[in-house]
């Protein structure tokens, strides 16, 4: 239910939106003249485009105009979503609404639909408009399910932008940075974008369903974390974006030195030794992220189920098999046998590296990506070994378990680390910004990194110079 | 009621407030002075719970200003530093929506809105977009908005900042009107002679410490000592009286005396009388010195404790 106080704020910038001629000329070329010039183009070279394939006019092209017409009204939600958090800070104006009785999700939510009112009715008057024009002058009917998809896409797309313009604007200072910072949400949402116009001319339209939901997952995402960091005192007392290498520094040491558990507590810091970092602090890490190791251990799981059942789609009969042949392949000084511990080392931490990077940008999702892939080529190798005839347990206890004890361990580590830089985002304590929550989560992956690096370096090496030694020692082979 | 027990407020490893401790009664005026950045601001943001405090703690008509949030806005009536208005919106729209936020019916929003603007002098300008308002004319719609729910507790941050004399004096009678009205008022200001006028405590704020604290009599003799008067003659004096069994005489010459009193309506009097019986004819008689202007500079050019 929506307060009263939240609509009377939504009423108000509905109305300061709709009245400012500088945002409604955009705004009414957005929605009016690109599903113009959309009609226009089609008009003129639809009939050269049927002379290659008749049905892309109807199929394909329509569906591109849809989204494109949806789209571009949708674009300007990002502005008015600036202006309305950041500007309002800006301007000063934004002091004397905080010190109102409305509360900080009143005023979140009033905001958030004055900005998504807007964008809403121009995606609908700009599909509106296509749809007259391609029925009219085009003479080319639109599927309602293509409408209905290209109208919800827009809106998801726009709260979406919305979202993260929220997260963006409680974070800096002033519309000039909230600006710069934007380029990270249009950028990937207009190669979102283009990717589903490739979906759509390649023919797999109704996997655009699938993207509408998982901007819809998004979203969700991205407002919960903007309801975390929405606070009065962030906002007020966020004076401007210097950026001082010190005051990191000084961060990063004090959350160093501080017991994981009390990593967002203002207690002060307490001694810190290797000791303490093996006997406490890890411990304490175990114990926070259970949840995600339990996240990341499933996530293994599927990926093996999913290597199996890959397996058996794409079976390799290799009827001539010879597991002697192929132990002394596995030991050959060959190409293979030119690789180091050191190749193995350096490629497993560039991968888990990479994944808690690319975590940070997708809410935990690319943490999770590496392990999936992990457990899907366990599967898949075990699926194959058991479709030749092999004994899996065997196989596996061979090619596997000398260095997987060890690098299996390392993998669930990482993978709950990196997991969590992109999850404590969306977990953020109330009151913390998302500095704090990713400093936490950066200090807690490098404690991490204590545990998982020497897992892997030591099954790295096992890797090289025992599992071969296995493999012939179960197999067979020089 | 304004209540601050403690009050500390930090920003990372920098202390914008330390320790300051006061209290107002309805119907009293506190004048928070001290120098840019000396933690005013920030004081007045923690009391109208828009900061939380990193220590200590307050409480607004009774409610606490952690704990209890919305109550303390409720009860509060903010003028803010800057006016913070929306300038395409007229100043009546203005106010009904500020007015529509707080618990009050619509036709006493809408009375108090014709109140205010009508005593401000902006009520046949209230149709016109804020934007193209004077400095002064905008201010006094942002205090406007302050009082517009009519809130038993005003903070005010520079009330009469940007405006002309006149604007000025309106706006303290006004003030002074709320406080004969039974509300508690606390107040920023540079102004000087405005908080001498107006409040009936004075707090120095330096480098976020209370430095001073008392009426402005108070602080006068506590920090610069007994009042200091200065008494002119027409002519010298042939002798002079003995006037230290009477008062401490700071410098004299032959027609003029300083000295100093810890009780001027008793010496004063008593003092005069003795020269005129010893023949001295007296032009004037005078208070020097003293002003809140000389007990300020005294205490924000101390070197911080």
């Amino acid at each position: 239910m929506i307060s009263r106080l939240a609509l009377g704020l939504t009423r108000r910038e509905v109305r300061e939106t709709m009245t400012d001629w500088r945002l409604l000329l955009p705004m009414g070329t957005l929605a009016l003249l690109f599903p113009g010039i959309m009609v226009l183009g089609m008009h003129i070279g639809l009939p050269y485009v049927s002379q290659i394939d008749p049905a892309l006019a109807e199929n394909k092209a329509s569906l591109f105009g849809a989204i494109m017409s949806a789209f571009f009204p949708t674009s300007f939600s990002l502005i008015i979503a600036l202006e309305s958090f950041a500007g309002e800070k800006e301007r000063n104006t934004l002091e004397a609404l905080l010190a109102t009785p409305i509360s900080d999700s009143e005023l979140f939510v009033g905001k958030f639909l004055a900005v998504m009112i807007p964008p809403i009715l121009l995606c609908a008057l700009g599909l509106s408009v296509y749809t007259l024009g391609a029925i009219f002058i085009v003479h080319i009917h639109v599927p309602t399910e293509f409408l209905v998809l290209a109208f919800l896409l827009g809106v998801m797309q726009a709260l979406t932008m919305v979202a993260a313009a929220v997260v963006v604007s409680s974070q800096t200072a002033s519309v000039k940075a909230a600006n710069l910072l934007a380029s990270f949400i249009i950028i990937p949402v207009a190669l979102v974008v283009q990717s589903e116009v490739l979906l759509m001319l390649a023919g797999y339209g109704q996997v655009l369903w699938l993207v509408l939901i998982e901007f819809a997952l998004l979203t969700v995402a991205l407002l919960r974390l903007g309801i975390r960091v929405f606070n009065r005192e962030d906002i007020l007392t966020r004076e401007n974006d210097e950026f001082r290498w010190s005051d990191v520094r000084a961060k990063v040491l004090t959350v160093w030195s501080q017991l994981p558990v009390s990593a967002f507590a203002s207690t002060p810091p307490a001694p810190f030794s290797l000791v303490r970092l093996f006997a406490r602090d890890i411990p304490q890490l175990a114990g926070l992220y259970r949840g995600p190791a339990l996240m990341v251990v499933g996530t293994l799981l599927v990926g093996v189920v999913i290597g199996v059942g890959f397996a058996h789609e794409h079976p390799l009969r290799l009827p001539g098999l010879d597991m002697t042949q192929l132990a002394g392949t596995v030991s050959s000084t060959g190409d293979l046998g030119k690789i180091t511990p050191l190749d193995i080392f350096s490629h497993n931490l560039r991968t888990v590296a990479l994944g808690g990077l690319l975590s940070v940008f997708s809410f935990g999702v690319a943490g999770l990506v590496i392990v999936v892939l992990t457990g899907g080529s366990i599967g898949f190798f075990a699926g194959q070994a058991a479709l030749n005839g092999l004994d899996v347990p065997q196989f596996v206890l061979a090619f596997l378990a000398p260095h997987g004890v060890l690098e299996l361990p390392a993998l669930v580590v990482a993978g709950t680390l990196n997991l969590w830089m992109g999850m404590c985002l969306i977990t953020l304590p109330k009151g913390h910004s998302l500095g704090d929550g990713l400093l936490v989560a950066l200090v807690h992956w490098a404690k991490g990194a204590a545990l998982f690096v020497p897992l892997l370096a030591v099954a790295a090496m096992l890797e090289i110079w025992v599992t071969p030694g296995v493999v012939r020692a179960v197999y067979g082979g020089h | 009621m304004i209540q601050a027990r403690h009050l500390v407020k930090r920003f990372g490893s920098f202390t914008a407030v330390h320790d300051v401790t006061f209290e107002v009664a309805p119907g009293q005026i506190l004048a928070l002075l001290g120098p840019n950045g000396a933690g005013k601001t920030t004081t007045i943001r923690m009391l109208a719970s828009l900061l939380r405090p990193s220590g200590g703690s307050a409480t607004i008509a009774d409610f606490d200003t952690v704990e209890q949030p919305e109550q303390v806005r409720r009860s509060v009536g903010l003028l803010t530093e800057l006016p913070g208005l929306y300038g395409r919106m007229t100043a009546e729209a203005y106010l009904a929506f500020f007015g529509g936020l707080y618990p009050i019916s619509a036709s006493r929003r809408t009375a108090n809105a014709e109140a205010l603007l009508t005593y401000f002098g902006i009520w046949e300008h209230r149709a016109r977009p804020i934007g193209s308002y004077s400095k002064g004319m905008r201010q006094k719609v942002a205090l406007a908005r302050a009082l517009l729910h009519d809130p038993q507790v005003i903070l005010l941050d520079e009330p009469t900042s940007a405006m002309d004399p006149a604007s000025a004096k309106s706006v303290r009678d006004y003030i002074a009107g709320l406080r004969r009205a039974g509300r508690t008022i606390l107040m920023c200001t540079h102004n000087l002679a405005e908080a001498e006028t107006l409040a009936d405590t004075i707090a120095i704020i330096k480098h976020g410490r209370v430095v001073a604290h008392g009426s402005a009599t108070g602080l006068k003799r506590q920090l610069l000592g007994d009042p200091q008067y200065e008494v002119r003659l027409g002519q010298p004096l042939g002798s002079t009286p003995d006037f230290d069994t009477l008062v401490t005489v700071e410098a004299y010459g032959d027609t003029w005396l300083r000295y100093r009193t810890p009780t001027p309506e008793v010496t004063n009097p008593a003092l005069v009388k003795r020269l005129v019986d010893s023949g001295a004819q007296v032009v004037s008689l005078q208070p020097v010195g003293q002003s809140l202007e000389a007990v300020y500079l005294h205490m924000v050019e101390e070197p911080a404790a």
